[in-house]
């Protein structure tokens, strides 16, 4: 394969301008992700120091393999919402490799509320199971929550029964599950460990119960302590609700490594080869990535800092060229790539659908580099039958049968989003870049229509309205529009799995490749294409 | 498949075989008995035909440099899609999308690099810069800032290479 020739220069004005501003945007998202994972209130970490607890990333660093990445899911989840109660839904989930062996991580976090479970709790902890189910990665659960969160259990109550029931579907394809009970699992809880392979307690502090001693004593009148009702050597000795109790939670973590260890590797699928490094340097990235959406970039220079040796098979380079598709490999595993060059024209919607048909017909898992403004408009567009050309794009999405990673490099909007695998087409995973914007429209067009509404409606109101006022309305929707299209806000509603550093998207690629590789390619089958 | 080697200024065609008695290099002029035998630290034992001698060798990325009785030659593995990749220096940059121009970078005349930027357009929200598609003269800019372009006009063209 042939390496990409890049044109490039380091050196010129707008790329260290681009260079300066991408590496600001990057440390601020550090910095802000930092804040969500280990900013908590010093009594709930003195509250768990008296337990005898560990924190849940203290638990992470017992768990993992030394020296291997780990993949966090949507680390910034729920952090502006809920009153900042809720840092990251207070559940930390994401990819790691323990004892050698690839699997999918739940860890309640407990430094916060008790690890109570908000309305975006659940449906992190959902996401992590489905892509366990979707790439066979056996799950761990570092159980210690508070339960649902009280002020809105109704928020909390139809998603979590989904967490049980993706662990009931896991089970059925044979794909194990450990829990470690490190605090209690109450109520609904109490399902998780349950609805494991293998299930440890630890003593004193791990509880599993429908009902807690108080609601127990309001419901019947009994007096019971939570050892008897729930403990871990009731459970392991009289219940058979788990299956080893511990002493601590060394222990029990260790207890779990050795399960894991015992877990039958799995065969890996599509076509691999020695990894090589990009030839070019993937720091470049800051510097070609524009800061402002709206400015153009060429995607293969992009491609050539992510994919082994800078190597690429262009497919098709002179037709449909504001859709570049080809070839590479990323840690060795053969890809097919698809990446704007600009707005989607009918000839660039009918290049993607044939590619990814060739990509289902060789079996090659897909990687969708956005930034679109979406299709092409105007009367010629639409005579030359550019939405049906669209749609075939869809119908070629939907009928693929390759894993799909989606990564939104700088904007995604429109139709644009879904045609090239947005988060509702089903990616395995899809990642946004800290400076990427998205949304139904750009944020510029969005506040100018908001604004138009909200400024007829005043107007309406109160005719007397000051020009001070309309100018503020004005200023004020302009601001809620361009936080709300960021990457920040997406990824805080878990519309992807997380922003990343345009440098760690290489690594994170390479694994969720390794993960789907776990998973044999069935038959695409395709709908009716419009011609 | 026979790989072609550009040695200065000539290009030669040959594949390297083994038969039973060793390698043999198939040229245009027919086949040749040879051998490489490493003396170590880049040092190699070269015999070709009748004639054997010692050569330093040493070899980057497509390029190979070999020190032979005092001179030293330079081999290049030439890959036709290379060749392909760097031909058609007439061409002409054009609009990638139907909008509006903004500005322009460059003026008839003007020697530009492959990359360099020569126009900058605004169409569905987007600023794209054009960019010189190869190295060479410009030798007529068709747009103006202002000016409202259809999909695929020509903004500038280059002179024919010589």
């Amino acid at each position: 394969m042939r390496r990409i020739q890049t044109t490039v220069d380091p050196k010129a004005p707008a790329f260290r301008d681009n260079a300066a501003r991408m590496q600001a945007v990057v440390t601020d998202f550090k910095a802000l992700q930092e804040r969500v994972r280990h900013e908590r209130p010093q009594r709930d970490i003195e509250r768990l120091r008296r337990q005898n607890k560990l924190l849940a990333r203290e638990r992470l660093d017992l768990l993992l393999d030394p020296g291997t990445p780990f993949l966090e899911l949507s680390s910034i989840a729920a952090y502006d919402q809920f009153n900042g109660e809720a840092p990251g839904a207070n559940v930390i989930s994401g990819i790691g490799v323990v004892n050698g062996r690839e699997v999918m991580i739940h860890a309640d976090d407990s430094s916060n509320k008790g690890g109570a479970w908000y309305p975006l709790s659940a449906p992190k902890i959902v996401r992590a199971l489905e892509i366990a189910i979707e790439n066979r990665l056996p799950v761990v659960h570092l159980c210690d929550s508070a339960g649902g969160y009280l002020e809105d259990l109704s928020g909390v109550y139809v998603m979590g029964g989904r967490v049980f029931r993706h662990q009931c579907i896991l089970s059925k394809m044979g794909v194990p599950q450990v829990a470690v009970v490190l605090g209690h699992c109450t109520a609904g809880g109490a399902y998780v460990p349950a609805l494991c392979e293998h299930t440890i307690m630890v003593r004193g502090t791990g509880a599993v119960f429908l009902g807690g001693p108080p609601l127990v004593k309001a419901a019947t009148g009994e007096e019971v302590t939570v050892e008897a009702l729930g403990g871990a050597d009731m459970h392991t000795t009289v219940s058979g609700t788990a299956d080893y109790a511990v002493d601590s939670e060394a222990e029990a973590i260790a207890r779990a490594r050795e399960l894991i260890g015992g877990f039958s590797q799995p065969r890996k699928h599509f076509d691999w080869a020695e990894a090589e490094a990009p030839h070019y340097d993937p720091r470049e990235l800051y510097g070609i990535l524009p800061v402002d959406y709206k400015q153009q970039f060429d995607m293969r220079e992009v491609i050539a800092r992510m994919v082994d040796g800078s190597r690429f098979q262009e497919y098709q380079p002179g037709y449909g060229v504001t859709l570049v598709c080809g070839w590479a490999r990323l840690w060795g595993c053969k890809v097919g790539i698809l990446g704007n060059n600009g707005v989607l024209f009918s000839d660039s919607s009918l290049k993607a659908a044939h590619f990814i048909q060739i990509c289902n017909q060789l079996g090659t898992p897909m990687i969708f580099l956005q930034n679109t403004t979406g299709y092409m408009i105007g009367r010629q567009y639409e005579e030359g039958g550019i939405t049906k050309d669209g749609a075939k794009m869809l119908m070629a999405q939907a009928g693929s049968e390759v894993p799909k990673f989606t990564v939104v490099t700088s904007g995604a909007f429109g139709a644009g989003y879904y045609g090239m695998c947005g988060r509702s087409w089903d990616p395995r995973l899809i990642f946004s870049w800290p400076q990427a914007k998205m949304g139904v429209m750009g944020p510029e067009q969005a506040g100018n229509t908001l604004a138009d509404v909200k400024l007829r409606q005043l107007r309406r109101e109160r005719p007397d309205a000051g020009d001070e006022e309309v100018a503020e309305l004005r200023r004020r929707t302009h601001e809620k529009s361009e936080r709300e299209t960021s990457a920040l806000w997406f990824s805080a509603r878990m519309q992807d799995d997380g922003v990343l550093d345009p440098l760690d998207t290489r690594n994170a690629l390479g694994i969720a490749l390794s993960c789907a590789a776990n998973r044999p390619v069935a038959e695409p089958r395709y709908g009716v294409f419009r011609m | 498949m026979k790989k072609i080697f550009r040695l200065g200024e000539s290009e030669h065609r040959c594949s390297l075989r083994q038969d039973a008695d060793g390698l043999v290099l198939d040229t245009e002029d027919g086949p040749l008995r040879c051998a490489l035998q490493p003396l170590g630290a880049a040092r190699y034992c070269v015999s070709a035909g009748e004639e054997q001698a010692e050569a330093l060798i040493a070899r980057h990325d497509d390029r190979i440099w070999i020190r032979l009785r005092g001179r030293t030659h330079v081999i290049e593995a030439v890959d036709p899609l290379d060749a392909a990749a760097a031909g058609g220096h007439d061409g002409a940059a054009e609009a990638p999308m139907p909008g509006t121009v903004i500005s322009v970078l460059v003026e008839p005349g003007a020697e530009v690099t492959a990359g360099q930027d020569l126009v900058v357009m605004e169409s569905m929200k987007l600023e794209v810069t054009i960019r010189a598609p190869h190295d060479g003269r410009i030798a007529a800019v068709h747009c103006a800032p202002g000016d409202q372009v259809p999909l695929k006009f020509t903004l500038v063209t280059f002179e024919a290479a010589p």
